[in-house]
């Protein structure tokens, strides 16, 4: 126990799999270090770990804000929806069978074959398409069917639970990702489902095909991915209790419009099937107007559009993560541009304007450098010439891993201080030049600028 | 290259935190008087509660992320070290932080209450002496910040009964008294309810005080 509790608690959450051409071993970045407010730590409930492993401090912050808001559950009551998990074949462990024919009618969809936004008629099967092997074998067992004469039809299952959920208009909700996404779907046509798909159905086809958006949003996705107590740590599935606490607000002209994508969504894949088809302007609208829904600012817009293409990119992807790549000059450009953007407005004085200027980085570079300038004028973003800079970045470079134990390294950023100028060096790798990083570098330094005396 | 940042740069991120915590104050303190409680009669740790209740509920706190602790302790080395008593350890009302990795930076305010008259409180039928409250003011507002026992902050007045104009007078006629005629209340301008005094030499040459009428 150390004689004096600091108020925050050292957090690391290191992505083993980035790799550094100097060395070999884990090399940990100072931004995987986290300090997290002891007394959140200490809360036996809180989600702060989960959060802090995947995001920041910023995360935590938006998180707790969403999780004042009614949740899914609670609109599903206010509307009084029925909502319920689909069925289960029989298994070994099936003692009563539930007997139903009018579900052992119903076409079937597998839960691969559920598209997002919409799911055609076109992708229905039969409830013995998805029976496995051994399952087949205890059905036949069940219905006395001898030798290999095949199963034709299933009529029992180990459990079924509300019956309703299967019957359109309803709304599905896989608890598998598809193509790293969450999976809503609205479905116009009865069907039956398994249990890992979550049904929805009473409610007017706008409310269904507005929820069915909203839990496909960017919104959802940083949500879930950030609180799920699977995704990031064994597999990547969303548990039903996290669904039902998906925050929600209600308001209905936005369901409207989100109704008004959905159906879009629905004529461009129901004109273009079988061939798969972009969607990604409508859902990129559908994206925005959750947002609104949400009363979300521009930081917390970009946080989370960051976090989806960064964290979540990481995630999935490893090493070929988009996020580990080196940045572009106009990315830069937008990272001086928000850094110094949020100094300015953070010192909100006439007497004094934050310029940046960004180094003209190309690709082999290991580190990149913006530089800051606490100025009297207001001047537009400047480029330096690489010939200069570069030389000294890679001698630099060769300084930036700190060794903590055999095989173990700190990457370390560097803020160099000089009169009215602050030069910031960090890897040359998009995850840390992206717009929330420059929110969130100017909050450090501000704090570091605070503690200096 | 001098591996300094300029120190005016520096300056004016200080002003900029402190002035922060004082908007935050102000918009609670307008907000506690909309609200219509009467909290005349309230001990000072109440009427702060309060205040730091608003200002909790305010969205620029958030925005801001600044932190807000009431009655928070001021551990020295010596409490950590178990050389002093940590029962015995100073608290003051209100302590505004934010962090960002490993660094946290702190503002303080220590509340006092105020009145021009004795006065009898009508709940408790308790007479409150006037004069007894400034000299507390001065003694152990004042010159605790003065004297560095307490840190980085100002002091807030709540005023309970009487004029503010009068109640300053009536501070500074105890401060002349005691021979300390430089260290006066002044008038400032930068905000409302804002006062100054001077402590040349001390732990802290400019004091500020933010004089709240709640009467």
């Amino acid at each position: 126990m150390p004689q004096k509790q600091s108020n925050t608690i050292e957090y690391w959450a290191p992505k083993s799999y980035v790799k550094n051409s100097l060395t070999e071993g884990v090399i940990i970045d100072s931004t995987d270090i986290k300090f997290l407010p002891r007394n959140e730590c200490q809360n036996p409930s809180t989600q702060i770990w989960k959060i802090a492993m995947w995001g920041t401090l910023e995360d935590f912050n938006l998180i707790t804000k969403l999780q004042e808001l009614t949740t899914l559950s609670d609109l599903f009551k206010t509307k009084k929806l029925i909502k319920g998990l689909g069925l289960q074949f029989m298994d070994s462990t099936t003692e009563k069978p539930i007997r139903s024919d009018e579900v052992a009618k119903l076409p079937y969809l597998k839960p691969e074959n559920i598209k997002r936004y919409f799911t055609s008629r076109n992708e229905f099967g039969k409830l013995i398409d998805d029976v496995t092997e051994s399952s087949a074998l205890i059905y036949k067992k069940y219905y006395k069917i001898q030798g290999d004469n095949p199963l034709k039809e299933i009529k029992d299952f180990r459990r079924l639970n509300k019956k309703e959920v299967f019957y359109s208009p309803h709304l599905i909700i896989k608890k598998g990702l598809s193509d790293k996404k969450l999976c809503a779907s609205y479905l116009d046509k009865n069907c039956s489902f398994n249990s890992k798909v979550l049904g929805v159905a009473g409610g007017s086809k706008q409310l269904l095909q507005s929820i069915a958006s909203i839990v496909n949003s960017t919104l959802a996705t940083y949500y879930l991915f950030l609180i799920s107590s699977s995704i990031g740590i064994e597999r990547e599935e969303i548990q039903t209790n996290e669904i039902y606490g998906l925050p929600i607000n209600y308001d209905e002209v936005i369901y409207e419009q989100l109704a008004e994508k959905s159906d879009e969504i629905k004529n461009r894949i129901t004109e273009n099937f079988p061939m798969n088809i972009d969607i990604s302007d409508l859902e990129k609208d559908i994206n925005s107007i959750v947002f609104n829904l949400f009363s979300l600012s521009t930081k917390e817009r970009i946080l989370i559009d960051d976090f989806i293409n960064t964290s979540v990119s990481l995630l999935f992807d490893g090493h070929k993560s988009s996020a580990l790549k080196p940045i572009t000059g106009t990315e830069n450009k937008v990272y001086g541009t928000t850094i110094s953007t949020e100094l300015t407005e953070y010192l909100s004085s006439e007497k004094m304007i934050v310029n940046a200027s960004v180094f003209e980085i190309r690709k082999g570079v290991p580190l990149n450098i913006v530089k800051l300038t606490f100025d009297k004028k207001k001047r537009e973003i400047e480029s330096f010439g690489a010939e200069v800079y570069e030389e000294y970045l890679s001698v630099i470079n060769k300084y930036t891993l700190k060794a903590l134990a055999k095989n173990i390294y700190i990457q370390k950023q560097i803020k160099y201080y000089d009169g009215n100028d602050v030069y910031i060096i960090k890897p040359n790798q998009k995850r840390f030049w992206n717009r929330s990083m420059a929110i969130n570098d100017a909050r450090e330094l501000v704090s570091e600028i605070l503690k200096m005396s | 290259m001098n591996s300094q940042l300029n120190q005016n740069i520096i300056s004016l991120f200080k002003a900029k935190f402190e002035s922060n915590c004082i908007c935050l104050l102000l918009d609670a303190y307008t907000s506690l008087r909309s609200s219509g409680h009467q909290v005349n009669e309230e001990s000072e740790n109440n009427i702060t509660a309060q205040l730091v209740g608003f200002m909790k509920k305010n969205p620029l706190r958030s925005s801001l992320e600044i932190s807000l602790t009431r009655e928070s302790y001021l551990d020295s080395d010596e409490i950590y070290n178990g050389l002093q008593d940590a029962d015995k350890s100073p608290r003051i009302d209100i302590k505004y932080s934010v962090w960002s990795s490993n660094v946290e930076i702190e503002y303080y305010m220590e509340a006092k209450n105020l009145a021009e008259n004795n006065w009898i409180k009508i709940s408790t039928g308790a007479t409150v002496d006037a004069h007894k409250l400034r000299k507390r003011y001065i003694k152990t507002g004042i010159d605790n910040f003065i004297g560095g026992k307490y840190p980085n902050g100002c002091l807030l007045g709540f005023i309970l009964e009487g004029d503010t104009a009068k109640i300053i007078e009536l501070i500074n006629k105890i401060l002349i008294a005691e021979g300390r005629a430089k260290e006066e209340l002044s008038n400032n301008n930068s905000y409302n309810y804002h006062y100054i005094s001077k402590h040349t030499g001390t732990s802290m040459p400019m004091l500020k005080h933010f004089i709240l009428d709640l009467s």
